[in-house]
């Protein structure tokens, strides 16, 4: 019996095996659905359930037909809300990004700073917000930022304002929003990546002439640049498709691909534009992932080689 | 007569008239109410080769950080070269520190990590080009330039470290533990290189180690610190014959060590006499114990003679038995046993071969010691 358990164990710790259980989930929960919404956005529109038309059609005996229809890409190239759309999703994806970097580094940096008791403090005041519902959270800042919010008030009761300032349904919120609920994504990474560095190696650039700037930017910054990709690609990847917050915060004004995408598939009933949509989105993704990778690999490489 | 100009050059600590290079004045420092290192008061002169020994948590580390400029004295000054640069920062300080890590910047070549100090000083390329390849040269690493520190060996990357150090022409050389993360035989190689390097650059090195051996070989002289006090200033020679104290004398080698109480004191000898070694110790040399006092006498074990029949003197001379023999190939270190029951250490060259050595486990010797040999402790 102890023979069998061990040779079991042996199968599946061995590199073949151990590798089967990562890619069967990505097989399943990615590869499978994304094909799926492959195959709808090169199909037609039609009325009913589904509300798209098959890609394979039997013309005549033994001829079997595949059609694909491109019209939906080419609607979308036509249409120049789409592209308009997509550019400012990206637009508040990278200033929420940069919004979340500013604030998360010396944060981060802070806390890989603390002597060990607080840190371990600080690291889990940064995690306890997950610990409310992600869309109470969205809701709180609609009573902060609501013309007649805790925000306004405050400011005219200062004297600060006269009349209250329209901060909620605007872009600006949608940003605050993303910076707010995604800060600790950035935060994480980089503390991560700050907390390794050697302090020697801060002290050997003072030692070597570098003020305290200089020994920031020539040190510190580089040797942390791994987690400020890891943040800020775990902030920018899931803020451009971002539907919840531009919804609640961001009103009419704002215009992000995840609620124009929500639009085609319930609104319109339009499956085959939204996959396409989808699809669009994805590619358009992949470069940026595909840059950071290059990028944290070099990093990799000359820091975990000791 | 030029040989003698020479002794005085290397050794400007006996010329009154030689101005200190680098000056601690009563320095302390304080970590949360704990004395790291408590009024140290240090004269170190322009090319000296300064080792600062003790204990691990004896407080030379921080004395060496204070020099570097990483730590602020709690108490005290500090001068380089006639300016007092207590409060200035590290990087505001003509002092590089080779660090015990090496510190390398891991994401820099060789050359990057060499110039590195010198492009903070904004130096024309084209010198900083000549430079980094003069300091990687003299610690012969000049091929090496284009790697990444972590391509390295231990003993590469203690080289490049120290030419990122000497590239900046500094007044002052830190090094802490330079030779710790190194094997025994590339330690005791890289020990006379460093030496040759130091010599040939002319900058002052204060090094800092828990290592005897290394201290000794190194240093035109040495401190020998314990808990935060420094104990003994001398050249390596005078700290281990003439230890001031007993803490001084047990750090360095091993010593064997005699309760007494002086007999005579006279100017050019004094008279111990102990009931422990069994005899009376006759010191030729001045010490300042008056009669009646309770001292200490010691003796290093190669300083102890072994002989089978009774020797001429009466006095430096006792008896005992072999109890134990540690044969360690070019020496034997003989445990003889006193009518008192203390334990003496005696080492002997090995002379002749094992099997025809005179004197074996209990027998009866005779040991014996020349007058100047002993050390009388008063601390």
């Amino acid at each position: 019996m102890r023979g069998v358990w061990k040779k079991a164990e042996k199968t599946l710790t061995s590199p073949f095996w151990a590798a089967v259980v990562p890619y069967g989930w990505l097989l399943l929960f990615f590869l499978v659905p994304f094909l799926i919404v492959l195959k709808i956005s090169f199909s037609d529109l039609k009325l009913g359930l589904p509300p798209y038309g098959p890609l394979t059609e039997w013309v005549e005996d033994g001829v079997l037909m595949i059609k694909l229809n491109l019209t939906n890409y080419s609607f979308i190239g036509t249409d120049s809300l789409y592209l308009f759309t997509y550019l400012e999703s990206l637009m508040i994806a990278v200033l929420g990004t940069a919004g979340c970097l500013c604030i998360g580094y010396p944060m981060a940096y802070g806390i890989a700073k603390a002597a060990q008791p607080l840190r371990t403090v600080l690291l889990m005041m940064v995690i306890l917000p997950f610990w409310t519902s992600f869309l109470l959270r969205v809701y709180a800042w609609i009573g902060i930022l609501s013309p007649h919010g805790f925000l306004n008030k405050a400011l005219m009761k200062v004297g600060l304002l006269s009349t209250p300032l329209p901060l909620l349904d605007t872009t600006f919120a949608t940003i605050l929003g993303i910076i707010y609920c995604y800060l600790p994504f950035m935060i994480l990474p980089l503390y991560a990546s700050l907390e390794k560095i050697d302090h020697a190696l801060v002290e050997a650039a003072y030692d070597l002439g570098a003020h305290p700037f200089q020994a920031f930017l020539r040190i510190i910054w580089p040797l942390s640049l791994s987690g400020v990709m890891a943040g800020s690609m775990l902030v920018l990847i899931p803020a451009v498709g971002e539907f919840v917050i531009p919804e609640l915060l961001g009103g009419s004004q704002t215009l992000m691909i995840g609620k124009v995408i929500w639009n085609e598939f319930f609104t319109n009933r339009d499956w085959p534009v939204a996959s396409a949509l989808a699809i669009l989105m994805l590619i358009f993704l992949i470069i940026p992932i595909s840059i950071f990778q290059r990028l944290q690999e070099r990093q990799i490489r000359f820091l975990d080689a000791d | 007569m030029v040989k003698k100009t020479k002794r005085i050059q290397l050794q400007p600590w006996q010329d009154p008239k030689a101005k200190p290079y680098i000056h601690l004045e009563g320095v302390s420092k304080e970590f949360g109410g704990i004395l790291a290192v408590d009024d140290v008061t240090l004269s170190i002169y322009q090319g000296e080769f300064f080792s600062l020994l003790g204990p691990s948590g004896c407080g030379k580390t921080t004395l060496l950080r204070m020099l570097a400029g990483f730590e602020i004295p709690t108490r005290g000054k500090i001068y380089i070269d006639g300016i007092d640069v207590t409060r200035r920062p590290a990087y505001d300080r003509p002092v590089n520190m080779m660090f015990q890590s090496y510190a390398l910047f891991p994401h820099m070549t060789v050359e990057q990590n060499v110039a590195f100090g010198l492009k903070q000083e904004r130096i024309p390329k084209i010198e900083i080009r000549e430079r980094v390849r003069e300091a990687l040269k003299l610690v012969q690493m000049e091929t090496y330039g284009t790697r990444q520190p972590h391509q390295l060996s231990g003993g590469q990357r203690q080289r490049v470290a120290l030419a990122r150090c000497l590239v900046k022409r500094p007044k002052l050389l830190l090094l802490d533990e330079p030779l710790a993360a190194l094997d025994k035989r590339l330690r005791e190689q890289t020990q006379f290189e460093l030496v040759s390097i130091q010599e040939e650059v002319g900058i002052t090195f204060i090094l800092v180690t828990h290592d005897q051996e290394e201290a000794m070989t190194m240093s035109t002289r040495l401190g020998i610190m314990d808990h935060g006090r420094l104990r003994q200033i001398g050249t390596p020679n005078e700290i281990y014959e003439y230890p001031h104290s007993e803490s001084v004398a047990d750090f360095i080698g091993s010593i064997n060590k005699f309760e007494g109480l002086v007999v005579e004191d006279k100017a050019d000898h004094i008279l111990v006499e102990s009931e422990e070694a069994g005899c009376e110790f006759y010191v030729s040399h001045s010490v300042d114990a008056p009669v009646g006092s309770q001292v200490k006498v010691a003796i290093r074990p190669e300083k102890v003679m072994i002989a089978t029949t009774a020797p001429e003197q009466k006095r430096n001379a006792t008896k005992g038995i072999v109890r134990d023999i540690g044969y360690l190939g070019d020496i034997s270190i003989y445990h003889v046993e006193l009518k008192s029951g203390k334990i003496v250490l005696a080492t002997q060259p090995n002379l002749v071969r094992l099997a025809e050595r005179p004197v074996t486990w209990d027998d009866e010797v005779y040991l014996f010691w020349r007058a100047e040999n002993s050390i009388v402790l008063t601390a």
